[in-house]
């Protein structure tokens, strides 16, 4: 009745039969690995000589930018972009390693550390010899237009794709050699946050409070509640609006009690309201003693919300630092409105705060030397009352992020 | 070791835990139309096909006999077979591909959590919501079989209940395998191919379409390649009275000669593991 009363048909051979049985179903599989590995092979061969090409042309521009440019500011129309521009090149090179100082690591160490970090697609690099330090405690901001490796760095970091060189920790602990243990701390949005459409938000929470483990169960409701979304924690994901999705998104970053937290661009899909509200929430968040570090475009946004900022511009960070110091390096300009703009350039040409002085249609800019602008302003002041030049109004126009951000991008566009 | 470093050794770890396969089970379950074709292609095939024999049987007992004749449990599971590979197949591509379809197996992964323990997680998970109800499907058929089957004929050799209930265990044994088969086969070609569409019709057209056709007829010198379809081993391994169901000239089965009960075993766990060696591959490997 059953298989046992079948006849065994031996003329075959059992040994052959089990030879090219075995083989048989080997073949496909050692097929695959071995067309896969010359795969891997091929893009590790490629991505090495890519490195070689990429380092010769970097070497090239270190050597181009360690020349002095010689130029100073001259008397020319000014704006306040400009003098961010003028400042960004004071401070110096073409591909330069960070310059500003970043905080110290507090006592803990780096919340990221990366050293010499690298990630190919192919013959293109999407994270160039990242050096990145993100202190503990901090809103650090990770700006770049689209397409400069922001996402990519994220994602490497998370373990989500590999790195192809260089070295990093996440809260101290090296990654990807102690990944669990990391990201056990860590919470993390990349790109817009993606959940099971036919559960609802508090089902999807179940979900990863479950890969999470530990006491991530009881921290579903008090996530719900601080990403408002208790009303709607027992609707359908597929019944969200985008906004919606991505506080559920936050939701889930909160559920592992994180002291990091990752977040890439955030504000995505956000009214202004509630633009504002993460915002909010991002400060909060840091005011608690974690430490949030967010990806983002929105200059104004991170200017609003962060500490300190990374530039990231084809896949390398060109400046890091916090935003007071890296603004302040930018410098500021004065809007005079006078009587006499002709005489009140030539009394202030001779003065040490003026790098630049531009004619205007009803008076003149001067672009100020770096620090303390509202006190070369008052200097200003003085100089035009004491030459007896009557003064109409008086302005101080600081560089914004944008301002600074647009200068160091756009000068390396134009050395490259 | 304090808490955080307890913790983090058992996120490391490539067992799934119970909550991790319990929250598979959720998503699962949770799919109302994945869950109402379950429930059809397991339980509502013998109830349907029964209940139609018992309504013909009661209306004109001269021509149609009762809904449990021997012949009619062959036919049933056989049917129950086929639309069960296909559920099988479908199940297990849901639930290899629907956390890459959602964008949620980026979220899973950032929880720190081993990608094999993921992928582990998935295999009791569905056979739990597919296993049981394949049984429940299968118990319709016997209970039917022992209680609603003909008269015996004058002179004919009654097999005692052991035997009876021997066979029975036998036939839902290799019914559970061949779905066991379909799941992992789905599941392993899901997770690679990152999708679940592609490789349901793909199965599907395997099974329904290929797998006859490849051993339908010997192909000379070749007999020990066709004896590695996994159809062939489990249409080998198919118990007698189960094969009486179709008929044709290799008794129900297909031609290739018959090959050694081991073999047979060898092939089907080959695929199982096969399949899932490759899954788990690939999902440790995959860019989230």
């Amino acid at each position: 009745m059953g298989a046992d009363k079948r006849v065994v048909v031996a003329d075959d051979g059992f040994m052959l039969f089990a030879l090219t049985g075995i083989l048989g179903f080997l073949a496909p599989v050692l097929i695959l690995i071995a067309l896969g590995g010359i795969g891997y092979g091929i893009a590790k061969l490629k991505a090495k000589l890519g490195i070689a090409k990429l380092k010769a042309r970097r070497r090239a521009l270190r050597g181009q930018s360690s020349e002095p440019s010689g130029e100073l500011p001259q008397l020319r129309d000014t704006t306040a972009r400009e003098a961010a521009d003028h400042a960004a090149g004071a401070v110096g090179s073409a591909r330069p390693s960070s310059t500003a100082t970043p905080r110290g690591p507090g006592r803990d160490g780096w919340a990221i550390e990366t050293h010499g970090l690298t990630k190919w697609f192919g013959a293109r690099v999407a994270v160039d010899d990242v050096e990145l330090l993100v202190p503990r405690g901090s809103a650090f901001g990770y700006l770049g237009p689209n397409g400069a490796g922001k996402t990519t760095l994220i994602r490497v970091l998370l373990g989500l794709t590999r790195a192809d060189g260089g070295t990093m920790s996440v809260l101290g602990l090296p990654v990807p050699a102690e990944r669990g243990r990391a990201l056990a701390r860590v919470g993390a949005i990349v790109d817009a946050p993606g959940f099971h459409a036919h559960l609802t938000g508090r089902e999807n929470l179940k979900i990863l409070a479950c890969a999470r483990g530990g006491e991530a169960h009881g921290h579903i409701g008090p996530a719900l509640e601080r990403s408002r979304l208790t009303q709607r924690a027992d609707d359908k994901v597929s019944t969200y609006s985008m906004g919606m999705r991505q506080r559920l998104g936050l939701a889930a970053c909160l559920l592992g009690d994180p002291q990091l937290l990752i977040l890439d661009e955030p504000m995505n899909g956000l009214d202004p309201a509630g633009m504002r509200e993460m915002r909010d929430m991002i400060r909060c968040l840091v005011e608690e003693g974690r430490t949030v570090m967010l990806s983002s475009h929105l200059l104004d946004e991170v200017e609003r919300t962060c500490d300190q900022v990374a530039i990231v511009d084809g896949g390398s960070v060109i400046r890091q630092g916090p935003i007071d110091e890296l603004i302040g390096q930018a410098g500021a300009a004065v809007e005079v409105q006078c009587s006499d703009p002709p005489a009140a350039a030539r009394s202030l040409g001779q003065l040490s705060v003026a790098a630049g002085i531009a004619l205007t249609e009803h008076g003149l800019t001067v672009t100020l030397t770096p620090g303390q602008p509202q006190e070369k302003a008052d200097e200003i002041t003085r100089r035009l009352v004491e030459a007896g030049i009557s003064v109409h109004g008086i302005r101080v126009v600081r560089a914004s992020l944008e301002d600074w951000f647009l200068s160091v991008t756009s000068r390396l566009e134009e050395e490259q | 070791m304090t808490q955080y470093g307890l913790v983090a050794v058992r996120r490391a770890s490539w067992r799934p835990s119970l909550a991790l396969i319990g929250a598979k089970v959720l998503d699962l379950r949770k799919r109302s139309v994945l869950m109402a074709i379950t429930v059809a292609f397991t339980v509502g095939v013998p109830v349907i096909f029964y209940g139609i024999r018992e309504i013909t049987h009661l209306a004109d007992p001269a021509h149609y006999g009762p809904a449990g004749a021997t012949s009619a449990f062959a036919t049933v599971v056989t049917l129950m077979a086929e639309f069960g590979f296909i559920l099988a197949v479908l199940l297990g591509a849901t639930a290899g591909a629907d956390d890459l379809t959602d964008g949620m197996f980026r979220q899973l992964v950032i929880t720190g959590r081993s990608r094999v323990a993921l992928f582990l997680a998935r295999i009791p998970a569905g056979l739990s919501v597919l296993l049981p109800l394949a049984a429940a499907g299968f118990t319709v058929t016997a209970l039917v079989t022992g209680f609603l089957n003909s008269p015996p004929a004058p002179g004919e050799v009654v097999p005692s209940a052991g035997a009876l209930a021997a066979a029975l265990t036998e036939a839902g044994l290799w019914f559970e395998l061949y779905l066991v088969v379909g799941f992992t086969v789905g599941l392993g070609l899901a997770v690679l191919m990152g999708q679940r569409t592609v490789p349901v019709v793909l199965l599907i057209v395997w099974e329904i379409i290929l797998t006859p056709a490849l051993a339908d007829h010997v192909i000379p010198h070749l007999v020990n390649v066709q004896r590695l379809i996994v159809g062939v081993a489990m249409d080998q391994l198919k118990p007698a009275p189960l094969a009486a169901a179709s008929v044709g000239p290799g008794g129900g089965r297909f031609l290739i000669p018959p090959m050694p009960t081991w073999a047979m075993a060898v092939v089907i766990a080959g695929w199982i593991i096969g399949w899932l060696a490759i899954g788990a591959w690939r999902m440790l490997t995959r860019d989230a």
